[in-house]
């Protein structure tokens, strides 16, 4: 029987374009709006390409030095693209490349000591002058120390040339450390959290009270956690399509580097539409509340915990971290885009499986009190 | 003496303030289509919800096959079928896979299942619609499709609420058929409805209801000799003077006469020889008449003396 009732109730769910629609494609249609909309900011703050530069070199002393800089900084290495693509031309040719923004700006090398015009202002224009003003730095300090220390000449030149960063990159994981990945994090959380409303539909559909349909399965023979379980893994199937679909979509589409593995991420979006479900389940099976205030219920689950997760501002979950962490620990939509990071940053899985835990120990507590609650009502009025 | 199938005994239920059910009793025999009559709001839903275990009452008891019902009865709830006065299918579903889903809630064998599937397709006539959807189905064809929804776990005990709401002559005449021919293959039929000619076409026994009490009950028959009125006399007159009238009212079993738009009519609680008398008293007068009428009470003379109120009011 059980059988019989998710096969007809799988069917009747791909039939129902709001369903298919909720489910499926608004959150396809999201990801491409979020996509579209931090590519942008990606490519303006991030995206690195190599600086055109024009170079004049006004008289030959001291030339050295630069030319071998600028030459350096043109060299790509490792596979990463040069940080300057240099043109030694004449003052004429320079202004005329400057003028069709040929490059982003002309250094004029004049008695040893590099000036920059540029006609805007921009990150190209601010990233030369940072490296113009390391050169002067240093020149004056090799210049200005050497004579007077030629006995150590050594340590002067190993000074200024180990002059090291005191933060040194340490990267934990090989995965996207990018801020903007939590939005498509809570994204997925708040996808899986759909799950409320076809949960709560289940639940509309064995109550006597609730639907004619559900009156009539009332008074079957069938058993009514049978026919909840059966409409709930109908529900659940199309769910895990849909989050399939998202997940390729933004793994292979999209191309985001998400973390982990398509199948570690995939069980959280499942373990996800669980608990949304069950949520879902639960507030269906309130006695005395009506349909349109569960609705309501639902609706402001998921958008406030997608909200307290991050989705529409991203530093609030950190917030809520410092502040009050509980809120964090019980938040699905928290535990859904918090397994996704853990994912994402850390090596070890201790992060990846407390949430998964905490996800089905909340699920099944949710399903069953749903469950007891909806299995053997009777109504005080229909 | 048949079997009792439902016994309604004292049953109380109250929405509030409202009694819905006042004392309620109900005894139903096995084989009969008994008729549950009552205006808007006098109960007869709230009886079936009852009686379903779907509702939970405030005092009385109800046995159904010599059992209580409760929400976990689904041995009796085999038994039972149910058609609804709304249509509940499902839009997506196609007429064969609704009647099919709904059977599989109650026969679990797939051969079985699909001879009864297709035996209650049948049974409503709608062979050549099975491959439809419910949303391209005409109002009588979705009745239809609710009726087979109902009863294609073959119950033997089947709840009609207004089964024929909003359905066409034709649809009808083919779903009261249906429903005599359920009740000939052995299923106890309870049927409500606000259509007293269709009651009183099919029903072996019918139940007066209004105010949450059951007021009468009886055969049609029975229930005709509950009340006053045995017989109305109806004659067109042109012109009758008032001393007339009084000779009438002296006449044998008449209790009331009206004269009003050219239309005399006289009630009589009994008699034999009515017509007679009065067509003989009119000669004798010389007074001038046309069309004559003479018709037994009607379920609805029935309906409207022991309540008080016409069935749709």
């Amino acid at each position: 029987m059980f059988f019989h009732i998710y096969k007809y109730r799988l069917k009747a769910l791909f039939y129902q374009k709001e369903e298919f629609f909720w489910n499926l494609i608004f959150p396809l249609i999201l990801a491409t709006c979020f996509f579209a909309a931090f590519s942008k900011i990606t490519e303006s703050t991030e995206g690195f390409s190599t600086i055109p530069v024009a170079v004049v070199l006004e008289e030959t002393d001291g030339e050295k030095y630069f030319t071998e800089m600028m030459d350096a900084l043109s060299e790509s290495k490792d596979g990463e693209e040069a940080f300057f693509a240099v043109n030694y031309v004449a003052k004429e040719e320079a202004e005329a490349l400057l003028e069709d923004k040929e490059v982003a700006g002309m250094i004029v090398l004049k008695e040893a000591k590099p000036s920059l015009i540029i006609l805007e202002n921009g990150m190209e224009q601010t990233m030369i002058k940072a490296v113009m003003d390391k050169y002067l730095q240093t020149m004056d300090v090799i210049t200005g120390m050497i004579p007077a220390h030629l006995d150590k000449l050594e340590q002067v030149m190993e000074a200024v040339s180990d002059e090291a960063s005191y933060i040194r990159e340490q990267k934990l994981t090989d995965g996207n450390i990018d801020n903007i990945i939590d939005y498509f994090f809570a994204l997925i959380a708040m996808t899986c959290l759909m799950g409320t409303s076809t949960g709560q539909v289940c639940i509309t559909y064995i109550k006597a009270n609730l639907s004619a349909i559900g009156l009539r399965k009332s008074i079957s023979s069938a058993k009514r956690m049978t026919m909840i379980l059966g409409d709930m893994a109908a529900t659940y199937s199309l769910s895990a399509l849909s989050n399939a679909a998202l997940l390729i979509y933004l793994k292979y589409i999209l191309k985001l580097n998400m973390g982990g593995s398509f199948l570690e991420i995939y069980a959280v979006t499942l373990v996800g539409s669980l608990i949304g479900i069950s949520i879902g389940i639960l507030i269906g099976s309130l006695p005395g509340v009506g349909e349109g205030a569960k609705m309501g219920i639902n609706l402001c689950i998921t958008l406030f915990s997608s909200f307290l997760s991050g989705l529409m501002m991203g530093g609030i979950k950190y917030l809520i971290e410092e502040y009050c962490p509980i809120i964090n620990r019980i938040n699905p939509a928290s535990l859904i885009s918090d397994a996704l990071h853990s994912l994402n940053i850390y090596d070890d899985y201790a992060k990846y499986a407390q949430c998964m835990v905490i996800m089905v120990v909340m699920s099944a507590v949710l399903l069953t009190a749903g469950i007891v609650i909806a299995r053997r009502e009777t109504y005080d009025n229909i | 003496m048949s079997e009792s199938v439902i016994v309604v005994e004292n049953l109380v239920k109250r929405y509030k303030e409202l009694i819905a059910l006042d004392h309620f009793n109900l005894d139903i025999k096995k084989g009969e289509i008994f008729g549950l009559l009552g205006p808007n709001g006098s109960g007869k839903t709230t009886t079936i919800n009852c009686i379903l275990a779907l509702l939970k009452f405030d005092k009385g008891s109800i046995s159904v096959f010599g059992e209580e019902m409760k929400p976990d009865s689904y041995e009796l709830k085999s038994k039972i079928g149910v058609v609804m006065q709304n249509v509940a299918v499902f839009d997506e579903l196609t007429v064969y896979e609704n009647i099919d889903y709904f059977c599989g809630l109650y026969i679990s064998d797939k051969k079985l299942r699909k001879q009864y599937v297709e035996e209650a397709i049948e049974f409503v006539d709608l062979g050549e619609f099975k491959k439809f959807y419910p949303k391209k189905l005409s109002g009588g064809l979705l009745r239809r499709l609710n009726i087979a929804c109902g009863i294609v776990h073959k119950p033997e005990l089947i709840f009609m609420d207004e089964p024929t709401v909003a359905v066409d002559p034709q649809s009808r005449n083919k779903i009261l058929e249906g429903i005599v021919e359920l009740n000939k293959m052995g299923a106890t039929i309870i049927y409500t409805s606000h259509y007293m000619e269709e009651v009183e076409q099919i029903c072996t026994r019918i139940a007066i209801m209004d105010k949450g009490k059951n007021l009468a009950i009886g055969t049609t028959d029975e229930l005709k000799k509950m009340i006053k009125r045995n017989e109305t006399i109806s004659i067109e007159v042109l012109e009758i003077a008032e001393n007339i009238i009084s000779l009438i009212k002296e006449l044998p079993h008449v209790y009331e006469v009206t004269y009003e738009e050219k239309m005399l009519k006289v009630l009589y609680s009994g008699g034999k020889h009515n017509l007679i008398r009065i067509l003989d008293l009119l000669k004798n007068e010389g007074v001038s008449f046309g069309r004559v009428y003479s018709e037994r009470p009607t379920l609805n003379d029935v309906f409207l003396e022991i309540t008080g109120k016409e069935l749709r009011d």
